[in-house]
């Protein structure tokens, strides 16, 4: 394969803010600070930790977002992490809500930064790391299940130009994550100025009066 | 020699295709446990895990005055159960990489749990699924919470034509049928709910002789048979949901168009099509598969892609249910080509029912269902929706055994009478929604 360009991004000096204003119903809200990933990394095990660091916060039910965001504070209607550590460039490591009725964006927003404050200054504990790898030790056996996932993963990892023998290793390198890991990466690069904040601000929809009395009144029957 | 080695590999693969066992259908047992629930099992040593799915006939189709109570019921069954918190029971399958879920659609209200098979994590995870499932809390302070949360997917809704498209879509189809709304229910509706709507639901949906248990994984009968007792045995027997009512064909077409500020209009048509186990449904099933079930080769995409390029893809398709279930044909395209778009749906439909399909495209698409079947049950996940359908639906345990069979079994005439006896174009509902709808005229045919 012929080596491509390289594509490196410049570096980030600032925070960037970005207002969509559309027609909606619903506020909305991503957060995305860049990151290493595998191909990029130059320390092997940084992805592996930022990707524990989501999990963290939103692997399941049980994971802080869900427990503490959707249920204990009601700041966030939905909430979630996305970080992909088999991109092919530095990738972001994106937050995305909805914020709960009654609550704002900046009330989610702020409720998210403090999550990742909490991240920078104490390390997870041991029990919530366990939760984790148990979660994905088990979810390695279930993926056996499907075949067509299992290529999807060969293929991705080739297609990108890793080894796909690394899904293989994926297991071992997630459980050898220790909770100083996940605090070096956060402090290292949840900063903000490799931060980008987009917010889709909902606007009246011009032709809503036009619905309800279509939805009523143009019904015809031939 | 590379080309006489793949030949080799082919004709190998083909025999393996034959002659491999385990590509036959999975052996599927069936029976009750001591309180009436209906119990479906396949042995799948394959892999160490489990997965186990509780269907109750406790969808929106039973929300009765209520529209949402069916889901809100399902969705806060794991909010606090037997005296722990929502945080707790997360926590006890998080541990120990369990996974549960539920859903609830019109038909079906379903929670399952995916865990490993190894004894101390099996029986852990079995432990907090069945407290979900038998001592329920449907705690204010979660309910209040969770009923907000429903209220903000409304809402959700209400900004995406393609939900704004569905919902009229069942509206009109289903009209005075409880399949008119949709399983999220109406504002009003999940303002009006309550806990005390909720346990009443609870208690008189979720019982045993309304269950339908499905089970598949690396358990032997005798631990199947003790894994239903455990998790069912202790609800009370209880009764059947009563049948729904008969959902009646439309007596005449019908037309409805949204504005909505978005550059692509969705179209969405159809009527009632057909029920589980029903008579034409191979027919049905295999006809349309030509016509719109089958992506970028069936003759809807042939009119409206390849030849005029309206779309980048359309579709259509039965939705088999207890009662008839909505047969759709959508489409999404410029504002500016729907009126196009809409003309050449209606006319293709119109042309396969008055003369159904050719003998080669029969034929294509008998190859490609057939072909395509080992795929249909190729992992665990699969096998058990499909038992657990076959189960809910009481569909013949040999369902899977005999499909390729009737498919191949289906003629031209079978399908053209199923669909001219089935399939109205005039009759049908037509919802359009996008950008200047109502300022073109929708033809009339």
């Amino acid at each position: 394969m012929e080596k491509v360009k390289p594509q490196r991004e410049i570096e980030q000096l600032g925070i960037k803010r970005i207002t969509v204003k559309a027609p909606a119903q619903l506020p909305y809200l991503i957060m995305g600070y860049q990151m290493p990933v595998v191909k990029t990394a130059t320390e092997e095990w940084e992805p592996y930790a930022i990707d524990m660091l989501a999990s963290i916060l939103d692997g399941g039910e049980s994971a802080r977002f869900a427990r503490e965001l959707v249920r204990g504070q009601e700041v966030a209607s939905s909430v979630s992490a996305g970080y992909d550590l088999y991109s092919r460039l530095d990738d972001q490591l994106l937050f995305d809500g909805t914020p709960a009725n009654g609550k704002t964006i900046t009330d989610l927003e702020q409720a998210i930064r403090a999550q990742i404050e909490r991240l920078k200054t104490e390390p997870v504990n041991e029990e919530e790391l366990d939760r984790i790898k148990a979660q994905v030790v088990a979810s390695k056996v279930y993926e056996k299940d499907s075949i067509f996932y299992q290529a999807m993963q060969i293929g991705t990892l080739e297609t990108v130009g890793l080894d796909w023998r690394l899904m293989d290793q994926y297991v071992d390198k997630l459980r050898a994550v220790t909770p100083q890991q996940v605090q070096a990466v956060a402090k290292k690069y949840l900063i903000d100025d490799h931060l980008t904040v987009a917010v889709l601000e909902p606007q009246p929809n011009q032709s809503a009066n036009h619905a309800a009395a279509s939805n009523g009144g143009h019904s015809h029957a031939h | 020699m590379r080309i006489k080695s793949f030949l080799f590999a082919l004709v190998s693969l083909a025999g393996l295709l034959l002659s491999n066992p385990l590509l036959a259908s999975p052996d599927i047992e069936h029976w009750s446990t001591h309180n009436g629930a209906r119990v479906y099992y396949v042995h799948a040593p394959e892999l160490p895990i489990m997965d186990l799915h509780l269907v109750f006939d406790a969808g929106a189709a039973r929300d009765d005055d209520d529209p949402g109570l069916a889901i809100m019921t399902n969705g806060m069954l794991a909010e606090g159960a037997g005296g722990q918190s929502a945080d707790q029971l997360a926590e006890q399958f998080e541990s120990i990489g369990a996974q549960f879920s539920n859903s609830s659609q019109r038909d079906m209200a379903v929670l399952s749990l995916r865990t490993l098979s190894e004894a101390k994590v099996f029986d852990a995870a079995v432990k907090t699924f069945t407290t979900i499932l038998t001592q329920p809390d449907f705690p204010q302070a979660a309910f209040e919470r969770e009923r907000s949360r429903l209220l903000t997917t409304l809402q959700r809704h209400k900004q995406d034509p393609g939900s704004l498209a569905n919902e009229a879509f069942y509206n009109a189809v289903f009209a005075g049928h409880p399949y008119h709304t949709e399983p999220t229910g109406t504002e009003d509706g999940v303002k009006a709910l309550s806990t005390d709507k909720l346990r009443a639901f609870y208690k008189k949906y979720y019982v045993a002789a309304n269950a339908v248990v499905a089970i598949v994984g690396n358990l032997d009968r005798t631990a199947a048979e003790k894994l239903a007792e455990k998790v069912v045995g202790n609800l009370p027997q209880g009764h059947a949901a009563p049948a729904l009512p008969t959902v009646e064909p439309l007596k005449q077409g019908k037309e409805i168009r949204i504005e909505y500020p978005s550059a692509q209009t969705h179209i969405l048509m159809g009527q009632p099509g057909m029920k589980r186990g029903d008579a034409d449904y191979f027919a049905l099933y295999v006809g349309n598969h030509m016509l719109g079930g089958s992506g970028l080769v069936a003759r809807l995409a042939e009119e409206i892609r390849e030849k005029r390029g309206l779309a980048y893809s359309t579709y259509s398709y039965f939705m088999p249910m207890r009662e008839l279930g909505p047969y759709t044909i959508g489409v999404q395209t410029r504002n500016d080509s729907a009126q196009q778009s809409l003309d050449v749906l209606r006319a293709t439909v119109a042309k396969f029912i008055k003369e159904g399909p050719t003998p080669e495209e029969l034929e294509a698409s008998k190859k490609n269902i057939t072909g395509g079947f080992p795929l249909r049950i190729s992992s665990n996940k699969k096998i058990i929706d499909y038992i657990a359908m076959i189960g809910f639906y009481q569909l013949p345990l040999d369902y899977l055994d005999t499909f390729n069979q009737k498919v191949q079994a289906v003629t031209i005439a079978d399908i053209k009478k199923a669909f001219q006896k089935r399939i109205d174009v005039d009759k049908m509902v037509t919802v359009m929604v996008g950008g200047n709808v109502n300022g073109k005229t929708i033809s009339k045919k």
